[in-house]
């Protein structure tokens, strides 16, 4: 049970002084807010590309120019850190500098055409090259068709028709006349042909044939079969003869076809003479429209509209699609893709819906950015890249293999058994820039074997940068360069050096400056608004706080909450007065970009038991890894510091008061060790301290972060409740470089109404907690009577004595069983 | 020619061999867009009754020449199929015509019948020339009318006689 003794605890600092000691940890107020000093006038005009992002811009320059396999770049940065922007401009750069590389074409594959063949012409010809085969299917649209409609292939035609129907007529009359000698008719029925006796030129019946001697009908059976085998031989001769004019007919359209695209192609073999490929593919178009001659010969309507002869797919057949095109003059292209889908990626074979049925060919086939980029630069975001389906293994397997194959995913995994396309693949040579996180880049490093393989150069973001009098002068200009692209109003030199001390706090380092652009024009921007709101034609010190207190307004509605509720009283944080074995913590609360501190209350008690320290929040499972960490080092740490011969005999407990959500972190590890200490030595903790800080085994105080957020809102607490001097806040003293804080709070601590202590051990904490000197083992190995330490082990003993002391009624009521 | 305004009663004459489309343009021809309307005989052949009532008569086919038995059954068959075709075929090109249309089926020896229909005051017979070779001609040229010969080639050949 944590006890209140501020009533009854007096006479503070009657043991070893400590009063002088702490003065010395005061931080002075000049240390807590960095302030910019007057900037050079005679600074240069701009500042270089992508000022203090050098490592990164040599390290993405390096993978642009090498030409070799694998040589893709990570550029890890986070978002608003002008990412885009780098690799953009390094790509422009270079790709510059680079020939335009070939245009790709998909054209029918003849002999399959399931499988369109690709077609590579240099930059600018790829287009060309199509229009002039629609201009050659154009003209054979006219063409073909006139040269069957001339004379002389209507004669030709007829003729043919006259000699086959002769030779027809030939083979019926000489049966005919045949039958007629032998006094048999030839009756044609609508299938088929009867034999049938005549007499006077007239069918005989049965009663008549049955009058007729027997010699005489024998005879005429006889001759009716013998005829009927010959006519069954015509007959069969018939199906030969028709082929045999099919055959005719088709020669003579071949010859007329031939004759007509001959003299269509022969200027353009000419135009692409030095392209073999397009010459070998020519020789097919020519060759195809030959063979298909009869199919461009007009024909009658047909009743049903299915039946239409489709004259327009016939000649799309020999149409060129292209798929990848490129200016001549325009370098190496630069492709940026924002929604990395696998068909945006790979590309796609589309389909159209015809008569219920879905149907596509080689015109239907479309590239996707990696085609695009072929021959330069695409750009990706990993986090898209990864968050969709199929794209990552898609992207590397065309890494790997150089070279594209554009089919579906579905049918890469063997989902779907219909017929498709399949397009030849395309040679790849490409160089990915892919952008994201540090987290995505350490993960697939980790878990992806192929990564390093294919990615080999990372070219790392700085987030911040040293805020040395040549890169302050340096910032500056880059601000001023981002005012004049987002084209705001002109910023006072104070605005600038204020902006300057504001981007050392979003670094959260009074000697660091933050890189990350997106947030330096966010509060560029809003400064001008409020410049603008008030009528102002330069931008001044007052419009950027106004930014800062209106955005911090904007997104307060969780911090004026808990705030509230301290002060009401609902959250239980004491500013005033002593207690045993409770402390002020530190906590922060990330909501986005939301990011403020608050007090919390930490309390301790211990009693004798086996050498344990519990942590409440640990057992709950509302601590974090490091958190138990931190709580493990800090029991280690006691145990290490006191009585180091008899066996910890204490049980401690430590929690969170009032917190009903995870924490996470060490920082509060020197609140937590104060408390014990103080449970231990039952000395009362001042509530008017807050205090953060890790703690090492040996007592060492160490960073922690949040340390601007933390300071302010244990001051806005006590500032609300009234500053009366007394307040202040523990940090660490490697936290003091860190100190950007608000002019509230260095404003209050120049009152001396707060005070800041840094520390660089535990004992100098409690010291200033407790009032009381930690206290150092003489050469006796014995802490200063009255000291802390002195107190906590004079406890622990006492612990390990009852523990002795119960082990042994124990053992004596055992033997007496 | 008789004058336009006049109803014109025209005979025409045919067997299952005889060109329909010729026989129809001269009818055309003829009334010229006046009124009238038209009486057609059609004398059924018997001869595939006559091939059939032999026991070895057999129907070759034009596709494959197989062959099989001519029954009577079949030269029914096939008679009735051409006349119906035939009728059909030219109900439809009268119906076109708003043309008044009659039609019968003659068996070439019904000269009593032939005789009834000869008797009635036609302006003019229509019929295939090789007709002329068939016994019914003699019946026929009792009409006392213009007589129209049409040619199964394109080329048709008109002759007239009162």
């Amino acid at each position: 049970m944590v006890l209140y003794r501020s009533e009854q605890r007096t006479g503070r600092f009657a043991v070893p002084a400590v009063s002088e000691q702490i003065r010395k940890l005061v931080v002075p107020a000049s240390h807590l807010r960095k302030v910019c000093q007057p900037l050079s006038k005679a600074a240069p005009e701009s500042t270089e590309p992508f000022f203090g992002q050098q490592r990164a811009v040599d390290a993405l320059r390096f993978a642009i120019e090498m030409e070799r396999e694998g040589y893709n770049a990570y550029v890890l940065g986070p978002l608003g850190s002008h990412r885009h922007k780098l690799v953009e401009d390094l790509a422009t750069e270079r790709a510059a500098t680079k020939p335009a590389p070939d245009d790709w074409c998909y054209i029918n594959n003849f002999s399959d055409p399931e499988r369109p063949s690709a077609l590579r012409l240099p930059a600018g010809k790829g287009g060309r090259f199509r229009d002039d085969m629609r201009s050659l299917i154009d003209e054979m649209r006219l063409a073909v068709p006139a040269a069957f409609e001339a004379d002389d292939y209507r004669n030709q035609l007829k003729a043919l028709e006259a000699d086959t129907q002769k030779e027809v007529e030939q083979q019926w009359r000489s049966l005919e006349t045949q039958a007629s000698s032998e006094g048999i008719a030839v009756l044609q029925t609508p299938t088929g042909y009867v034999l049938a006796p005549l007499r006077d030129s007239k069918v005989i019946d049965d009663k008549e044939f049955d009058k007729l001697p027997e010699e005489q009908r024998l005879e005429i059976q006889a001759a009716v079969q013998k005829l009927g085998e010959e006519l069954h031989s015509r007959i069969e001769q018939m199906p030969k003869i028709r082929k045999r004019h099919l055959e005719r007919v088709r020669a003579l359209d071949q010859d007329v076809t031939a004759h007509a695209v001959r003299l269509l192609l022969s200027e353009l073999r000419q135009s692409y003479h030095e392209f073999p490929d397009v010459l070998e593919y020519l020789g097919e178009v020519q060759q195809n429209i030959i063979e298909n001659a009869q199919e461009f010969r007009q024909t009658e309507e047909p009743g049903l509209p299915f039946l239409k002869k489709d004259t327009s797919a016939l000649f799309a057949s020999y149409e060129v699609n292209l798929v990848v095109r490129n200016e001549p003059d325009e370098g190496a292209p630069i492709i940026y893709e924002p929604n990395p889908s696998y068909p945006n990626l790979i590309g796609k074979v589309e389909h159209r819906a015809e008569m219920g049925a879905l149907l596509t060919d080689f015109r239907m086939v479309r590239s996707g950015a990696l085609l695009q980029a072929n021959g330069g630069y695409l750009v990706l975001d990993i986090h898209r890249v990864l968050g969709r389906p199929f794209v990552w293994d898609a992207l590397k397997q065309a890494l790997f293999t150089r070279q594209v194959s554009i089919e579906s995913p579905a049918e890469t995994l063997g989902f779907v058994s219909t017929g498709t396309l399949k397009p030849e693949p395309i040679p790849l040579d490409v160089k990915i820039l892919l952008i994201g996180e540090r987290w995505l880049y350490y993960l697939l490093s980790a878990y992806d074997n192929e990564f390093g393989v294919l990615f080999k150069v990372a070219a790392d973001l700085d987030d911040d940068l040293e805020r040395s009098t040549s890169n302050v002068e340096a910032y500056a200009q880059l601000v001023g360069e981002r005012i004049r692209e987002c084209e705001l109003l002109p910023f006072r030199p104070a605005a600038i050096r204020r902006v300057i001390e504001q981007r050392a706090r979003k670094a959260e380092d009074s000697e660091r400056l933050s890189m990350h652009i997106r947030s330096l024009d966010d509060l560029l921007m809003q400064a001008d608004y409020w410049a603008r709101r008030r009528g102002a034609k330069q931008v001044a010190v007052e419009d950027l706080r106004e930014a800062i207190r209106q955005r911090d307004h904007r997104l307060d509605r969780v911090k004026n909450r808990v705030v509230d509720e301290i002060r009401r009283g609902t959250l239980l944080i004491d500013t005033s007065g002593e207690c045993v074995g409770q402390v002020n913590g530190l906590a922060v609360l990330d909501l986005g970009e939301s990011r403020f501190g608050h007090p919390v209350r930490i309390t301790a008690t211990t009693r004798v038991g086996t050498g344990e320290v519990v942590d409440i929040e640990r057992e709950v499972e509302l601590g974090g890894a490091i958190h138990s960490k931190g709580m493990m080092i800090l029991s280690a740490a006691l145990s290490a510091r006191f009585a180091p011969d008899l066996p910890l005999s204490m049980h401690g407990s430590v929690v969170f008061e009032q917190s009903y959500s995870g924490i996470e972190g060490d920082s509060a590890s020197v609140a937590e060790l104060c408390a014990l200490l103080s449970s231990l030595a039952d000395l009362p903790i001042r509530q008017n301290i807050a205090v953060t800080g890790s703690v090492n085994q040996l007592g060492r105080v160490q960073a922690v972060g949040g340390i601007n957020e933390k300071i302010e809102g244990f001051h806005a607490v006590c500032e609300e409740r009234g500053l009366d001097g007394t307040h202040g806040v523990i940090i660490p003293e490697a936290n003091v470089k860190h100190l950007m804080l608000n002019e509230d709070v260095v404003a209050s601590v120049r009152g001396r109404k707060f005070r800041v202590y840094s520390v660089t051990h535990i004992d100098e904490a409690i010291a200033i907690l407790t009032g009381v000197t930690a206290g150092k083992r003489n050469k006796n190995g014995k802490f200063p009577k009255g000291s802390v330490n002195q107190k906590v082990e004079d406890q622990i003993i006492r612990y390990a004595e009852d523990r002795k002391r119960f082990a042994e009624g124990q053992d004596g009521d055992e033997q007496a069983e | 020619m008789s004058r336009p305004s006049e109803k014109r009663r025209v005979l025409l004459a045919i067997t299952e061999a005889s060109p329909l489309q010729d026989l129809w343009r001269a009818v055309v021809d003829y009334l010229a867009g006046s009124h009238g309307e038209l009486m057609t005989v059609y004398f059924s052949d018997d001869r595939w009754h006559r091939a059939a009532s032999l026991p070895f008569t057999r129907e070759v086919s034009k596709v494959s020449g197989d062959s099989e038995d001519f029954t009577r059954e079949r030269a029914q068959q096939i008679d009735e199929d051409t006349v119906g075709r035939t009728h059909r075929e030219l109900e439809k090109l009268a119906s076109e015509a708003k043309l008044p249309f009659a039609f019968e089926v003659l068996p070439e020896h019904d000269a009593t019948r032939l005789r009834e229909i000869v008797s009635v005051q036609h302006d003019v017979l229509i019929l295939p020339t090789f007709l002329k070779n068939r016994p019914i001609y003699a019946e026929l040229t009792r009409l006392k009318c213009r007589v129209y010969y049409v040619d199964a080639e394109e080329d048709k050949t008109a002759d007239s006689e009162k």
